[in-house]
């Protein structure tokens, strides 16, 4: 289980997230058209998800049907299969 | 051995004044926290601290403690890839403040967590889940736990003129005092704290008027805002946004400030103040003995109301809503809140609050009100 960055963040990469996340686990370069967070690194805490101003960020079984896509593109990112 | 790969981009250097400071109850706490193995426990204390922390010389070690924690988390996980990444950065993250930082011994943790690192590494990601391993500890560098950090500054020096800190006096910062500005006293040295926002300004004053209205109609003591100074450890005087105290208690309330416990604290959570209400505060609290501890935070995104009370162990336990949503005092006989009065955008009457506390139905209120206003 981790949180997963979802469609709202696409072009928006605010990254009010990354400030206060503890563990600095979500990522994303200067190429990439939005955030991802690596499940491996992720500690559950959730601290992320209300910073996000578009509300992109979600527990892995909460991601609303239509992004559930976005749950293995997250861990493709790091190179990972869900 | 070895050095952990970097992942770091930059670090600002740390600052010795702050790694020559005492560790606060809140750090305290989280230590025990990761000594006892409560990994997860340990990182939620410190990631509060961490962000409260405005400091950006000092933020990194806490950062770097909670990571190593978390490192070990992912390790009884048996997360090959967590702990690589997460105890390697933590470790990182450590290497600027050894080797001592607010008492913590800095170079003991990062050896003995570098050996953990390089041990899950030559046994590799398959090895993971059985690595059988004792865990390393945060020592304290002299044994300066709280009780010794306390009898530190039993006698505190007049003045003393460090080489970066200026401690004074509880007398000193007493006299310091009315400078409209909010202050408070920890290990001798003043911390001088942003203006409150409107909001912070608006639920203090409503809290005041029905709070203060409820105890002083009943004679049950004394609520006090407007920065009352509360000693609160030997060494720490803290500002709470609002306090009660007893009738029976009211021998604590000197000329200049509250020598001892309030009965029951409130404390309104801003972006600044978040880990000193939610870690330091607590803690001091609970030591002391503030009975009851009322956490309001307001800010967009989190409403969150948590309420405290000491149990018969001297801790504080979660005071719970009844099934109508009221919270109970126990120190404050016969009054109550409901959370909502306390998140809302515009604050209820405070008028109104006190009649509901009271019993009084709504005909009564309303000839109360007209009674109160001259209206016909």
């Amino acid at each position: 289980m981790a949180y997963i960055i979802a469609e709202p963040c696409v072009d928006v990469k605010d990254a009010s997230c990354v400030a206060v996340c503890p563990v600095d686990c979500i990522h994303g370069g200067p190429e990439d058209n939005m955030l991802y967070i690596n499940p491996d690194e992720c500690i559950d805490c959730g601290a992320c998800a209300p910073e996000c101003p578009v509300s992109a960020i979600f527990p892995e079984d909460q991601v609303p049907e239509q992004w559930r896509e976005y749950i293995q593109m997250n861990y493709a990112y790091f190179g990972k299969t869900k | 051995m070895n050095d952990i790969p970097a992942v770091l981009s930059t670090v600002d250097p740390p600052t010795r004044a702050c790694c020559d400071r005492a560790p606060t109850p809140g750090m305290l706490h989280a230590f025990e926290q990761f000594n006892r193995g409560e990994y997860f426990e340990q990182h939620e204390t410190l990631e509060w601290i961490w962000r409260a922390e405005t400091d950006t010389t000092i933020r990194n070690f806490y950062k770097g403690i909670l990571q190593v924690g978390v490192g070990f988390h992912h390790l009884r996980k048996g997360n090959y890839n967590g702990v690589i990444k997460v105890l390697g950065r933590g470790i990182n993250y450590l290497k600027p403040y050894a080797p001592a930082c607010y008492g913590v011994d800095v170079a003991r943790l990062i050896e003995e967590a570098s050996a953990v690192y390089w041990r899950v590494r030559d046994k590799g990601r398959l090895e993971t889940r059985d690595l059988e391993m004792e865990l390393p500890q945060v020592h304290l560098v002299r044994e300066s736990r709280l009780k010794e950090v306390r009898m530190e500054y039993q006698t505190l020096p007049a003045l003393r003129v460090g080489e970066h800190v200026r401690k004074i006096t509880f007398e000193e910062y007493l006299a310091l005092e009315d400078q409209g500005v909010q202050t408070e006293w920890v290990n001798g040295e003043v911390r001088v704290y942003m203006p409150v926002s409107v909001k912070h300004q608006q639920l203090v004053n409503f809290l005041d008027r029905v709070l203060g209205m409820f105890v002083e109609l009943l004679g049950l003591g004394i609520v006090l805002t407007d920065r009352i100074v509360m000693r609160a450890l030997v060494n720490v005087a803290r500002e709470p946004d609002l306090i009660f105290l007893s009738q029976q208690n009211r021998e604590r309330l000197k000329a200049t400030h509250l020598a001892g416990a309030a009965d029951f604290v409130v404390e309104i959570v801003s972006d600044e103040s978040v880990g000193r209400d939610r870690a330091d505060k607590f803690y001091e609290y609970e030591e002391i003995g503030v009975r009851e501890y009322l956490i309001i935070d307001p800010r967009q995104g989190k409403q969150r109301v948590d309420y405290f009370g000491l149990d018969d162990s001297g801790k504080y336990q979660p005071i719970l809503a009844d099934q109508e949503d009221k919270f109970h005092s126990r120190v404050i006989p016969g009054f109550w809140f409901r959370k909502e009065w306390l998140l809302q955008e515009n604050l209820p009457d405070a008028l109104d609050c006190l009649a509901e506390i009271r019993g009084l139905n709504d005909s009564e209120i309303q000839i109360l009100r007209r009674l109160l206003t001259g209206a016909k």
